[in-house]
């Protein structure tokens, strides 16, 4: 079976939003390694940030793109949180938001599991 | 609260020759610094071991360990192999195969849906989001579940109870 991948609440639609075509080009490439990798795809393409929450991300110009994101049962990944901040380092705020999305994103996963498999 | 599939829509830039070869040739960055990276944890080499062993600076190996380098030549990356007691595998294939690939992977996962299945007691294949409350706090372990679109679910466990709502997607 293929990796899947999946966004969580948008996030990946409301990052997309916000990026220029040029933008969107420059993380195409990566996502599309994580897309036919999926967890095989270690660093540097793909940075674990610790408590299962990774991070993808990729420059256009002076602008960095991140996504973070976590990975499901079953080959499914699942984007929580997206960005084009420009610091080097992503706030521990965010990281700490990301995590709280994507334990809610295991739980909703687990239930739509039991619709789907029961 | 929602799931929903990522189109990446590949196959626009695929088409354009210019934007195509931007694309490969930053997978193909993206695949050499992977690779050696890999191969160099798996040989439980450090950046340094793997400078000395092959004559460069350690700030080299970082350098061509980073997904964004593209400034390696042939001759780097032979010593790299070698110096990892690896070898290189080139493959030049034609663009069409590579781009029926990637527009595949990437078609099948736009039109995926996380439940494409019917459950029990929907009438349709829609996708939907479920919503749903516990008495557990964040312990969600359904036992079983019907839902209908736009009903209510009901959940039952024993020791657990809780109510949802199922939402058209």
């Amino acid at each position: 079976m293929a990796w899947r991948l999946m966004q969580y609440n948008q996030a990946f639609n409301r990052l997309w939003a916000e990026c220029t075509e040029e933008m969107r080009d420059s993380i195409r490439p990566r996502l599309s390694v994580v897309l036919a990798r999926g967890n095989q795809a270690g660093p540097p393409i793909t940075e674990p940030l610790g408590d299962g929450l990774f991070e993808v991300k990729a420059r256009s110009g002076r602008v960095r793109i991140r996504l973070l994101f976590g990975y499901l049962p079953r080959q499914h990944i699942v984007f929580v949180w997206g960005g084009t901040k420009d610091q080097r380092r992503l706030p521990p705020a965010t990281i700490r938001r990301a995590r709280e999305l994507l334990i809610e994103a295991q739980a909703s996963f687990e239930v739509l599991d039991v619709v789907r498999f029961n | 609260m929602s799931f929903a599939s990522i189109d990446l829509r590949l196959r626009d830039l695929l088409k354009d020759p210019a934007r195509r070869r931007a694309f490969f040739e930053a997978i193909t960055q993206d695949e050499v610094a992977s690779q050696i990276r890999s191969l160099r944890k798996r040989r439980g080499l450090t950046q340094s071991d793997l400078a000395t062993s092959t004559g460069m600076k350690q700030s080299a190996v970082s350098r061509i360990e980073q997904a964004d380098y593209a400034s390696w030549n042939v001759n780097t990356l032979f010593k790299v192999a070698a110096g990892l007691s690896g070898r290189w595998r080139m493959i030049l294939e034609p663009a069409e195969d590579a781009m029926r690939e990637y527009e595949r992977f990437d078609a099948e996962n736009a039109a995926y849906e996380l439940i494409s299945e019917t459950a029990e007691g929907s009438d349709e294949a829609a996708p939907f989001t479920i919503t749903a409350a516990t008495a557990d706090d964040g312990n969600i372990n359904l036992g079983k579940m019907t839902a209908r679109d736009e009903d209510m679910i009901d959940i039952f466990m024993p020791g657990l109870s809780g109510s949802g709502t199922v939402l058209n997607g």
